[in-house]
């Protein structure tokens, strides 16, 4: 079953787009990575799926069952933390957790509260008004998880976070996906995606450019060769290297082009031309997805 | 799961709640003490009839109520009462959404498994509560120190003002829910109200100015009881206390609907 399936998804404000026909599935127990640039979408998206938002045309199922009417049951197994966390600032971080665990018909003993604080580092003594943005994302992300919610879904999660607690936060989700929860998380940090999620969606200005497995994407990527021939100079032109990139350049004695597609002709001609130093590597997500934008760019203009 | 919520409403409003106590208190408990200083004061008496009629009726001042505690209490300190009483339930009611749109804290309420109705009705009910504590209280305090410094000739009309100021409390927190699903600000929510309260005491002072304009009366809720016949009678009209009862549930349905409809 699928712990979210959304079809057809719009949400304008007035004629402003916010999103329009989205469209996609999570399975349950996946890692699911939501990315784009700011102003994409993706909280509109997620706010939608948390029944903040009215849909403007769409259909939403959560853990099978359809977002109609609100349903706070429903709400009772998703854990939700929002791009900007934010609680009242005169309470402790005890009383929020305390408060939050009620709601969930919980005691805060019987909750992952207390372990969650402890791997992140996070001071529950302390009053909200007083924590940095980190720890108050600490908190949330606490706050989130506590329940251990079937379905987790965290906007822009790692914002605000230390590398080091960024590392035990994903150590934390992935023994949380382990055991059963389903992980979906919007990020403008494709790094993020790439080491972490099984699929990721990558939306854009209110539209979903495409949907894919990430092994998946590293199978298509392109190959990015860096190239310092025996002969010196430029020898685009005379190499033919910008009919396998138009965009090949030379750069600092360099030589730089893309190619996709089998890379052992390229190698063979690379060969014949002789050549000093090569480096070939695999783009990372972030250029996949900055080519990915720049294409549709291009093709709507 | 709505004691949790009623409890984190006391919770978030109780600095809130103990100075409006503090205030609605110590104002009712100084008139009731001074109350003897009044009464039966003919210079006091002589006085008050040298000032224009309409000045009085401003003021809730009437001479001919100033021979009994029970008449003391009708006239000025009944008007602090209401106009403190409303003000404060006016400010709790336009902030019961105001504040989480104000403070950005509405992603983490809204997203709790919680219905926007039962998020709601729970905050009127915890300020009803709040409500009533506060007119216990100054009813208590008042027959306390109307006992000990002056002598009441009628509980039941002291009951009866003091449960005036409960019923125009309501309706003032009705307006307020009527709004606050609408601003933006807590800020915007507190300003709104207490220029609603404001308003509404201009009315009752403009209506008095001139026979032309004693329709305004009809537009304040200060005079929606009448204070004479609350010290004399003991009584309410039901008409007022039916009007307050509206005013609230209108209050209180406009809010839900419009919750319910809208974005978070």
């Amino acid at each position: 079953m699928d712990a979210i399936s959304v079809s057809g998804l719009s949400k304008f404000y007035g004629k402003k787009l916010g999103v329009e026909q989205v469209s996609f599935t999570v399975s349950k127990g996946e890692k699911f990575g939501f990315i784009g640039p700011n102003g994409a979408g993706k909280s509109t998206t997620i706010r939608m799926l948390m029944q903040l938002l009215h849909p403007s045309a769409g259909e939403i199922t959560l853990l099978g069952k359809s977002l109609g009417q609100e349903d706070p049951e429903l709400r009772s197994k998703i854990g939700y933390l929002p791009s900007e966390v934010e609680y009242d600032g005169d309470m402790n971080g005890h009383q929020v957790l305390k408060f939050a665990a009620h709601a969930y018909g919980l005691d805060l003993k019987d909750t992952m509260a207390q372990e969650i604080a402890e791997r992140l580092q996070l001071d529950l003594s302390r009053k909200v008004r007083d924590y940095s943005l980190g720890n108050r994302k600490k908190l949330g992300i606490v706050q989130c998880l506590q329940h251990r919610p079937e379905l987790a879904v965290l906007d822009e999660p790692t914002s605000g976070l230390d590398p080091l607690i960024q590392h035990e936060f994903f150590h934390l989700l992935s023994e949380l996906n382990s055991a059963g929860m389903t992980i979906f998380f919007s990020t403008h940090v494709l790094s993020e995606v790439e080491k972490f999620c099984d699929r990721v969606a990558f939306i854009r200005e209110g539209r979903l450019l495409r949907v894919s497995r990430v092994d998946e994407i590293a199978e298509r990527m392109l190959r990015k060769f860096t190239v310092t021939f025996r002969e010196s100079g430029d020898l685009i032109e005379r190499l033919t290297l910008n009919k396998l990139d138009p965009e090949a350049r030379y750069e600092h004695g360099e030589h730089i082009f893309q190619v996709s597609g089998p890379i052992e002709p390229v190698l063979r001609m690379l060969a014949d031309a002789g050549v000093n130093d090569l480096r070939v590597e695999r783009p990372s997500l972030e250029e996949i997805f900055m080519k990915d934008y720049s294409e549709h760019t291009e093709g709507e203009e | 799961m709505m004691g949790n919520l009623i409890r984190n409403e006391w919770w978030v409003n109780r600095r809130n709640f103990v100075i409006a106590l503090v205030i609605i208190v110590g104002f009712q408990v100084l008139f009731a003490g001074v109350s003897d200083i009044y009464l039966n004061n003919e210079d006091i008496v002589k006085l008050l009839e040298t000032i224009p009629s309409a000045m009085l009726e401003a003021f809730g001042m009437h001479p001919e109520q100033m021979t009994s505690f029970e008449g003391w209490m009708s006239s000025e300190p009944l008007l602090f009462y209401l106009m403190l009483f409303g003000g404060f339930a006016a400010v709790w009611g336009s902030q019961t959404i105001a504040r989480e749109r104000g403070n950005k804290t509405q992603d983490f309420l809204f997203s709790l498994p919680y219905s926007r109705t039962q998020i709601f009705l729970s905050r009127v009910l915890a300020q009803w509560v709040m409500m009533a504590i506060v007119f216990l209280i100054v009813l208590g305090s008042v027959y306390l120190f109307g006992s000990l410094f002056s002598t009441i000739g009628d509980s039941g009309a002291i009951f009866i003002m003091m449960l005036s100021g409960m019923l125009i409390a309501m309706a003032f927190a009705g307006i307020g829910y009527l709004f606050t699903t609408l601003v933006r600000t807590e800020r915007a929510a507190m300003t709104i109200s207490i220029g609603i309260v404001m308003v509404s005491f201009l009315l009752k002072m403009l209506s008095g100015l001139d026979d032309s304009v004693a329709w305004l009366s009809e537009l304040s809720l200060f005079n929606i009881f009448d204070s004479v016949r609350m010290a004399t009678e003991a009584s309410l009209s039901w008409t007022g206390v039916a009007i307050c009862l509206f005013i609230y549930v209108l209050g209180i349905a406009v809010g839900v609907l419009s919750l319910r409809r809208q974005d978070i």
